[in-house]
């Protein structure tokens, strides 16, 4: 049993995407007037998703070559994705930066990001409250 | 692991950029009418060329090993002059007019500088509140623990 447990890890990992994604949206806004410019995103929650699903039978991999069952991926293991959206945009400028949803992306980011901040803080009351043998 | 600081870095080079955008467009609403500059020949309009920018520090895309997304800020790459032909006006009593009369005027249009530098003002809005959301994100990680 570790200390800091999967679920503190798969909110620092949730955290390092909403980081990129910040980081995405930034970009994308200093670029809304660059010609050719195309807009890159964050796959993320659908790959975690896919890690997290539990799709009945699960293989063992007895070796690391086989191709795992079931279970796609190490859901601990997940990195967001930077993808680039490559979708044509009705700009003679070839630019496909859209203001409005990359402002409300921005928004509800950080409102998930104070989330997990939360959530990882309650954890660490949790830890804290086990150390002081319930007590302090 | 995505850089706390790489989107102010991001953001605060759009606010640069857009501001030198608004600062030539400024140039150009000024010299709308000067028929006479120091290298001969009415003004000619300014347009600023806005490029993807490679910041020094805060790469989180190359950190993270990704290629094709290595642009991370935005800067301008060059002021160039706008090669489009001056606007005519018939005046024959102006001094720089012309044998037939006609004065060479700036080839600026008024309404298509309105146009840019709204927009141009509109992008940094939206860029002040992307640095305001990162800095938002940046003190909730400082309450990580407390």
């Amino acid at each position: 049993m570790e200390l800091f447990g999967s679920n503190l890890q798969l909110l620092m990992g949730g955290m390092n995407a909403a980081l990129l994604r910040q980081q995405l949206a930034a970009q994308n806004l200093a670029n809304a007037d660059t010609p050719g410019y195309k807009a890159a995103r964050v796959v993320f929650e659908t790959r975690l998703q896919t890690a997290l699903a539990d799709n009945g039978i699960i293989g063992a991999s007895t070796n690391p070559g086989h191709i795992p069952l079931g279970r796609a991926a190490d859901p601990l293991a997940v990195r967001p994705q930077v993808a680039i959206d490559t979708l044509r945009s009705g700009r003679p400028d070839g630019n496909n930066v859209d203001l409005e949803a990359e402002a409300a992306g921005m928004a509800s980011n950080a409102l998930w990001y104070s989330a997990m901040v939360r959530l990882a803080n309650d954890e660490f009351r949790r830890l804290h409250l086990v150390m002081g043998g319930g007590g302090a | 692991m995505a850089d706390l600081f790489g989107s102010l870095v991001t953001s605060a080079s759009a606010l640069t950029a857009e501001r030198l955008r608004m600062t030539v467009i400024a140039g150009n609403i000024a010299n709308a009418n000067t028929t006479r500059t120091a290298a001969g020949g009415p003004y000619r309009r300014s347009v600023a060329v806005l490029t993807p920018s490679q910041q020094p520090f805060g790469s989180a895309l190359s950190a993270l090993g990704q290629s094709g997304g290595e642009a991370n800020g935005v800067e301008v790459a060059a002021i160039v002059p706008d090669p489009s032909p001056f606007r005519l006006v018939y005046d024959p009593s102006h001094p720089d007019a012309d044998a037939q009369g006609f004065v060479r005027y700036p080839n600026v249009d008024i309404l298509q500088e309105m146009v840019d530098l709204m927009a141009a003002s509109r992008t940094y809005e939206a860029n002040l509140t992307a640095f305001n959301t990162a800095k938002t994100i940046a003190q909730k990680t400082l309450e990580l623990g407390r």
